[in-house]
């Protein structure tokens, strides 16, 4: 373990965030609201940059072990001194400070505010900007730390895709994550420029730029999009959709024009589950009284199919007026996901589809025990090794699924509320039904159900194995088992 | 035909270069063998009439006595695929203009194509026996029932045979009679096989129930009319069943994938099983052993097409045997020993994949020479069929059909005018320049068929 490193890697996260920090505290300035929040809250974390130079000399030399101890420090600095600002403004206590930054940066979108639009325009600035700085983590992740922990067996398929161009994106860590970073602000400034352009004001459109293409679903009005004309709800939507497709195939399609990508096994499931589900609930927004034209019944239908699917989190209608099951439904059509290498939340599009490929073969060697069955995606036999990850990462999501329902009833949330906020948060989507549905917030959850559901966007988001491989004893004392160096938390990253 | 006499090199004077020699000598052209094995060689000195050089590759002085200068075809088939690389770039640099066919069996060799479309194999025809089984499994298997099959013409014409049935409508009525009660006109009898005998039928032929019939098949027929008439019942959905999942049982499950067709292969190694199940996507992969009762008795069922093709010839042949009895609708097996194979039809397994004749099939239609633009064996070439070119001039140039008057042993298939396809009949009148298929009964009867497509025949 180098923990120098880890420090010094912590100052610069730290740092970064007072880059971040200063065209909200620009805004606060130029629109004449305090700049004492953003003020303090940059002092401190300068404080924190400044143990950077304790650790210069700090070796290089570091191990995927490292890397994973810095991911869960790096997200656990992240929210502390992204829940600063809030603090500081006096308008949230300290647990909705650390709920609402948590929710920021994993991307998840739940929020505790009853009025967003009463906070300064700075702090609602802050609370977009936390979200797109956690898409741009999310992708780091991926490309650095994700490809280790077997899980990860997403994004190697992902680089083994049948198509042309065989190789990786790029051949570096470091270059892979700039391209994927390149891509994501392209599309930020595109998102912005089509907001703006289909009516929104300049700062809203950025604003939800930011937080469309990090798929997180923070908004600055109470009614979320319902609050903009249908032209902006049409162009929300289909930024969605382009945000929940992989980066790669992003790359694929924009650098190398290889339109082989839509014939990738996991593009074709997450556009087909958009459209069974949006056909379905147009159809249910069609027999509800408001809704019983054509064109409101389809925007509300897919939208809120969209958001689900893709982890986003917005609504422009409140669907807490559809029945129970719609609900629920919606609600399990966001465990999925969008595509493995975007910024959304839950299971991932790949790992269900593996999921369910797994449930045939076990079904179908019920029936024929000689028939000889391998698991494929696209084509390709799934490793025996990724398949028990994809397994065991989704027995996991389900037992703390479970348990924080659990919890959640406990301190004395209702069975659909405490359900639906703890998928809602493992899975970083954003609202869920009951309490918490996508007109309400969180505000009404007791507080330690809200440092629960911290703890839950956070496992989710860093996929379960980052923040459960911390458990094992071994994994502090590698030697004293023996770890081969064949292992991939070994290996030098 | 002097002028047209070509010299053939033959490398490999085994099963296969003796079976292509045969059928080249029938076409009236000169034959030299180049062969290793003494007792080959003595084989062949007594049973054909041949120049045969006793020699090896590394053997500069046999090579010059075969003299591969002047041959207008080189054809290299020994056993060996080594040998057959080395042989076709020594002809090739010998013999710059010659047409040079090799038998390779590696398939990744005939994969790597950047060896052999470029560079000095390039103008190298290279046949793969296996590939050439494949696509005979996959001509049969397009017919149902059909025990074999030959294209012509990128498949617009096929001839497939198939053996008449009890419940047949034709058996015991002369051909002219029942030329009616055919489903369609374009159906043409080209060929009959009774009891070891071969013919090919007139109007006054009278068939019988086991008779072993060959039939054209035109483009968009209706299969289950045809499948009626010889009392034969068609399947819609008929279950593919591979026994033995190897290069060859793999392609075919693959080629059948191809067509939206689902097979079953059953294969008793289970690493392979795995390879199988990775390479194919909708295709049942079986780990089971064939000689298991309970696994055989659920793969053969009536609608069951069966392949057997293991490496045992043996177990290929028993199996066979085993499913023709308990009904499968139709068993395909193969077998490459020609003992078994002359002896397969009399029990009933009649449809039969040879890697070795398939090769020699597959050579031949590529060895064509002078006018012959395309042509195919049947019943292991007592049945030969031949697609010509019309010379201006010919004795047919003009003529009705029915004047041509020709000889016992030569029937007209098919003619092709221009892009149609006709089936020919007493009034047809064919012009210079038009294509004409042509069945003969063995293949000396090929000379008889110049007499009326060349000028000189008139």
């Amino acid at each position: 373990m180098n923990f120098s490193l880890n420090i010094r890697i912590l100052a610069v996260v730290s740092a970064i965030l007072v880059l971040f920090k200063l065209p909200a505290l620009a805004l606060a300035w130029h629109m004449n609201e305090p700049v004492a929040p953003f003020t303090y809250a940059v002092i401190l974390c300068l404080g924190v940059s400044a143990t950077g130079f304790l650790t210069r000399r700090a070796g290089l030399e570091m191990q995927a072990r490292d890397g994973v101890l810095a991911v869960i420090l790096g997200w656990a600095v992240m929210i502390f001194m992204g829940a600063l600002p809030y603090y500081f403004s006096g308008q949230m206590r300290w647990v909705d400070a650390v709920f609402e930054s948590a929710s920021g940066f994993t991307t998840t979108g739940s929020s505790i505010l009853t009025d967003v639009e009463a906070l300064p325009q700075s702090l609602l600035f802050w609370r977009s900007t936390t979200q797109w700085i956690g898409g741009m983590g999310i992708l780091l992740l991926a490309v650095a730390i994700l490809p280790f922990l077997g899980v990860g067996g997403a994004q190697i398929m992902k680089a083994e895709m049948p198509g042309p161009r065989k190789d990786k994106l790029a051949p570096r860590m470091a270059a892979t994550a700039q391209l994927m970073w390149g891509i994501y602000v392209g599309l930020t400034v595109l998102c912005g420029l089509a907001y703006y352009l289909s009516g929104m004001s300049g700062l809203d459109a950025v604003h939800h730029a930011f937080t469309t293409i990090a798929i997180g679903g923070f908004s600055t009005k109470n009614a979320s999009l319902a609050a903009y004309p249908s032209s902006v709800q049409w162009t929300a939507m289909f930024f969605m959709i382009v945000a929940g497709i992989n980066f790669v195939m992003h790359y694929r399609l924009i650098v190398t024009r290889d339109v082989s990508v839509f014939r990738d096994e996991e593009i074709v499931w997450y556009l087909l589950l958009m459209l069974v589900a949006g056909t379905f609930c147009t159809l249910i927004a069609h027999s509800s009284t408001a809704d019983n034209t054509l064109e409101p019944a389809l925007r509300h239908g897919f939208f809120q199919a969209i958001s689900l699917v893709t982890n986003t989190g917005f609504a422009n209608v409140d669907w807490e007026v559809w029945p129970l099951y719609v609900q629920l439904l919606l609600m399990t059509i966001a465990i999925p996901g969008a595509m493995a290498g975007s910024t959304t939340g839950g299971l991932k599009m790949v790992r269900a589809v593996i999921l369910f490929k797994v449930l045939g073969v076990v079904l179908n060697r019920l029936l024929t025990p000689e028939r000889v069955m391998l698991v494929k995606f696209n084509g390709k036999k799934v490793p025996r090794d990724i398949l028990d990850g994809v397994m065991a990462m989704a027995f996991a999501m389900a037992l703390a699924l479970l348990g924080a329902t659990i919890f959640l009833v406990a301190v004395g949330m209702d069975v659909p509320s405490a359900y639906s906020a703890a998928l809602t948060a493992t899975i970083n989507v954003g609202p869920g039904i009951g309490w918490v549905g996508p007109m309400d917030n969180f505000s009404a959850v007791p507080d330690p159900g809200k440092y629960l559901l911290v703890a839950l966007m956070v496992f989710g988001r860093l996929e379960v194995f980052t923040v459960l491989i911390l458990l094992l004893p071994h994994f502090w004392k590698p030697e004293r088992i023996l770890v081969s160096a064949g292992s991939p938390l070994r290996k030098r990253s | 035909m002097s002028e047209e006499r070509m010299r053939v090199v033959i490398f490999g004077a085994g099963m296969v270069g003796s079976a292509l020699g045969q059928h080249i000598i029938e076409q009236g052209h000169d034959i030299c063998f180049v062969e290793s094995n003494s007792n080959t060689v003595r084989a062949i000195r007594e049973r054909m009439d041949v120049q045969i050089v006793h020699g090896t590759a590394e053997n500069t002085s046999a090579l010059k006595e075969a003299d591969i200068e002047s041959a207008d075809m080189i054809l290299v088939v020994t056993n060996q695929d080594k040998t057959n690389i080395i042989l076709t770039l020594i002809a090739r640099s010998f013999n710059p203009k010659a047409r040079i066919i090799a038998r390779i069996k590696d398939v990744e060799f005939l994969d790597n194509r950047q060896l052999w479309k470029t560079g000095t194999l390039a103008d190298t025809i290279i046949i793969s026996p296996e590939r050439a089984v494949v696509e005979t499994a996959l001509n049969i298997l397009a017919i149902q029932q059909a025990f074999d099959v030959v294209e012509f013409l990128g498949g617009k014409v096929r001839i497939a045979g198939f053996r008449l049935e009890e419940d047949n409508m034709i058996s015991g009525k002369r051909l002219r009679d029942v030329a009616d009660i055919f489903p369609s006109r374009h159906v043409l009898m080209v060929g009959v096989e009774r009891n070891g005998e071969v013919f090919i039928p007139t109007g006054e032929s009278v068939l019988a129930t086991g008779d072993r019939v060959f039939l054209t098949v035109p483009e968009g027929l209706n299969i289950p009319d045809i499948m009626a008439l010889l009392g034969k019942e068609y399947r819609k959905d008929p279950k593919f069943v591979i026994l033995g999942g190897g290069q060859i049982g793999m392609s075919i499950a693959r080629q059948l994938e191809k067509r939206g067709k689902q097979a079953v292969v059953i294969e008793s190694d289970p690493l392979r099983c795995q390879e199988l199940a990775e390479a194919l996507s909708s295709t049942v992969i079986l780990n089971g052993d064939v000689s298991d009762a309970e696994l055989l008795g659920r793969a053969i069922t009536p609608d069951t097409i069966l392949l057997a093709v293991t490496p045992s010839q043996e177990l290929n042949f028993f199996i066979s045997l085993l499913a023709r009895k308990r009904g499968a609708m139709q068993v395909v097996t193969m077998m490459d020993n020609g003992a078994y194979i002359g002896m397969a039809p009399e029990l009933g397994v009649d449809a039969i994949l040879s890697p070795r004749l398939a090769a020699v099939g597959t050579i031949l239609r590529f060895a064509r020479m002078g006018r012959i633009l395309d042509s195919a064996v049947l019943l292991s070439g007592r049945l030969n069929l031949f697609l010509v070119e019309l010379d201006r001039g010919a004795r047919l140039d003009g003529m009705p059909l029915r004047e041509a008057n020709f000889p016992k042993g030569l029937l007209m298939v098919a003619a092709v005018q221009g892009k149609q396809i006709i089936v020919p009949s007493g009034d047809l009148v064919l012009r210079a320049g038009d294509m004409a298929l042509f069945v003969t009964l063995g293949d000396s009867q090929s000379t008889l068929m110049e007499q009326f497509i060349t000028a000189r025949g008139r």
